[in-house]
């Protein structure tokens, strides 16, 4: 999985969300479609971070903020910290109480991203030919361990269990 | 906590009263006496302070100017041609609402409720 499937599933699993945009480093993922697909992501990164650095100034007790969300006239952004960088998602306009649902949702996306953004641009490995076993009506089988000793695998309708 | 807009005879302070309306005055009063409201401050959009009270006294109306200023320019990233722009952000501890008044914005900081199960009675 790329850092662009991750982005995509997070627009695809969210109702509201336009697009949205990650930075890393000096790099920038966006899976913004028109009319946004000239947006400069690193800008908007950069001014996302510099909110959240902002805040770290404010010495907020206990813990930093990591989350910030802004209700516009016409769109509304979720902006959250990552470890080297932020996501940034743009969603339609909604208010405060659809942002905590949405809030939850973007959340469970963080962690894959924030995995695939560590592994940066090395190449995915391809994934394994699955081979679809043949759908048997038989009984269970039996078979034979490598040593040599019987050991019983239990099937149902092909598949190990 | 109560947020002083009023002078020390009671009577409308002006630096208030040149930037706040009369309804703005009595919502932000009102809001100031919540018990979980721990910071209340309004500012100009330059950052200049009119009033500030609580948490972060001095730091919050530059710092929150400048949240805004970049929130704005996020915005125009994205097309958004007004700088009517409501910010939240929120930690385990604190929720902060930045909220644009006619030509002021007010912070708002307040605490957040937490849930206190019975192993923290025993």
């Amino acid at each position: 999985m790329s850092v662009e499937t991750v982005l995509d599933k997070l627009r695809e699993h969210n109702v509201g969300v336009i697009g949205c945009l990650a930075t890393h480093g000096g790099a920038s993922y966006s899976n913004l479609k028109e009319p946004y697909e000239l947006i400069d992501g690193q800008s908007v990164g950069e001014e996302a971070r510099q909110i959240f650095e902002l805040f770290d100034g404010l010495e907020a007790p206990e813990a930093g903020i990591d989350e910030v969300f802004l209700e516009m006239r016409h769109h509304s952004i979720y902006a959250h910290r990552l470890d080297d960088g932020v996501l940034v998602v743009l969603n339609k306009p909604m208010d405060r109480s659809v942002f905590r649902r949405l809030k939850v949702g973007v959340n469970l996306f963080v962690k894959p991203l924030k995995r695939e953004l560590a592994n940066g641009e090395a190449p995915a490995p391809a994934p394994a030919a699955k081979v679809a076993a043949p759908v048997s009506a038989e009984p269970d089988q039996v078979e034979t361990a490598p040593s040599g000793a019987k050991k019983k695998k239990r099937f149902y309708r092909g598949v190990e269990y | 906590m109560k947020l002083k807009l009023v002078g020390l005879n009671g009577d409308p302070d002006p630096v208030v009263e040149q930037y706040l309306a009369p309804e703005e005055i009595a919502e932000l009063d009102a809001l100031a006496t919540d018990a979980s409201v721990i910071g209340l401050h309004v500012m100009t959009r330059d950052g200049a302070m009119v009033r500030s009270e609580g948490i972060w006294a001095d730091l919050a109306p530059p710092v929150f100017a400048n949240i805004m200023r970049l929130a704005a320019r996020i915005g125009e990233e994205f097309g958004e041609p007004s700088r009517h722009i409501i910010a939240f952000a929120e930690n385990e501890d604190l929720e902060t609402a930045v909220v644009p008044l006619s030509q002021t914005d007010a912070v708002v900081i307040r605490r957040r409720a937490k849930a206190v199960g019975l192993s923290n009675v025993r």
